[in-house]
C-alpha cells in the first residue's frame, strides 16, 4: 500500500478509533447500569 | 439570531462540548435501557423458601385496580391455569384434605414455568408476586381446579397416579 494512503488515514483513524471506544464504553457502562439496577430489584 | 452566531463562532469548544455530552448521555441512556431489557429475558425468578409468607400483604397504594387480595388472585389463577391446561405438578398431598385431597402449588413448579408465567401475562409487581402467589395463589387455584369440574380433576389425579407421590 503506498505510503501516502497510508499517512492519509493514520490521523484521522486514530481520532475516529479514540471517540468510537469512548462512546461504546459509555454505551457499556450504561448497559451495566442498567442490568446492575434489575439485578439489584431481585 | 446574531447573538447566537457569535456565541458560537466565540465559543466553538464549549458548543462541541455540549454536543459531545448530550450525545454522551443519549449513548449512556441507550445502554442503560439495553441493559435493563437484557437482565429482565435472563432474570431468574427464584421462589421464597417460606411461600413468600415474609413478604405480607401488598404494600398501601400498590394495588391501584381497588381489588381484593382474593379478586386478583381469583383472576391470575384462572390466568394460570389457561397457560398450564390443567397440568400440574402437585406437591405434597396433606393426608386430612376432605375435598380433592391434592394441594396444587405453585411452588411446585419448575422456575421455567413460573416465568413464563410471568413473562406471559406481565405480572410485573416485583418481588410481591411472588410472595403472593405462595401464600394466597395455592388455594384459590385450588378452589378454581374444584370449580373446573370432575374431567379436570380427574386429569390432576391421573397426573398424581403418574407421579408416584406419597
Amino acid at each position: 500500500m503506498p505510503s501516502i494512503i497510508v499517512s492519509l488515514f493514520a490521523k484521522p483513524l486514530q481520532g475516529v478509533l479514540i471517540v468510537t471506544a469512548i462512546m461504546a464504553a459509555i454505551y457499556f457502562v450504561g448497559r451495566e447500569v442498567g442490568i446492575a439496577k434489575i439485578e439489584s430489584e431481585v | 439570531m446574531k447573538k447566537v452566531f457569535d456565541f458560537t463562532r466565540n465559543n466553538a469548544n464549549v458548543v462541541w462540548g455540549v454536543v459531545a455530552v448530550l450525545i454522551f448521555a443519549f449513548l449512556f441512556i441507550m445502554g442503560r435501557k439495553a441493559g435493563i431489557a437484557k437482565a429482565q429475558q435472563t432474570k431468574k425468578i427464584v421462589p421464597y423458601p417460606d411461600g413468600g409468607k415474609s413478604l405480607g400483604d401488598w404494600p398501601k397504594g400498590s394495588n391501584t385496580a381497588g381489588k381484593t387480595v382474593d379478586e386478583i388472585a381469583t383472576e391470575w389463577a384462572k390466568k394460570v391455569l389457561d397457560v398450564t391446561d390443567g397440568v400440574w405438578i402437585t406437591s405434597p398431598i396433606p393426608q386430612n384434605d376432605r375435598r380433592l385431597n391434592v394441594f396444587i402449588s405453585l411452588s411446585a413448579l419448575s422456575n421455567d414455568q413460573l416465568t413464563a408465567v410471568y413473562n406471559k401475562y406481565n405480572l410485573n409487581h416485583g418481588n410481591k408476586f411472588w410472595g403472593f402467589t405462595f401464600v394466597s395463589m395455592t388455594e384459590v387455584i385450588y378452589n378454581e381446579v374444584l370449580a373446573y369440574g370432575s374431567d379436570v380433576q380427574a386429569k390432576l389425579v391421573n397426573r398424581l397416579k403418574s407421579l408416584k407421590l406419597k
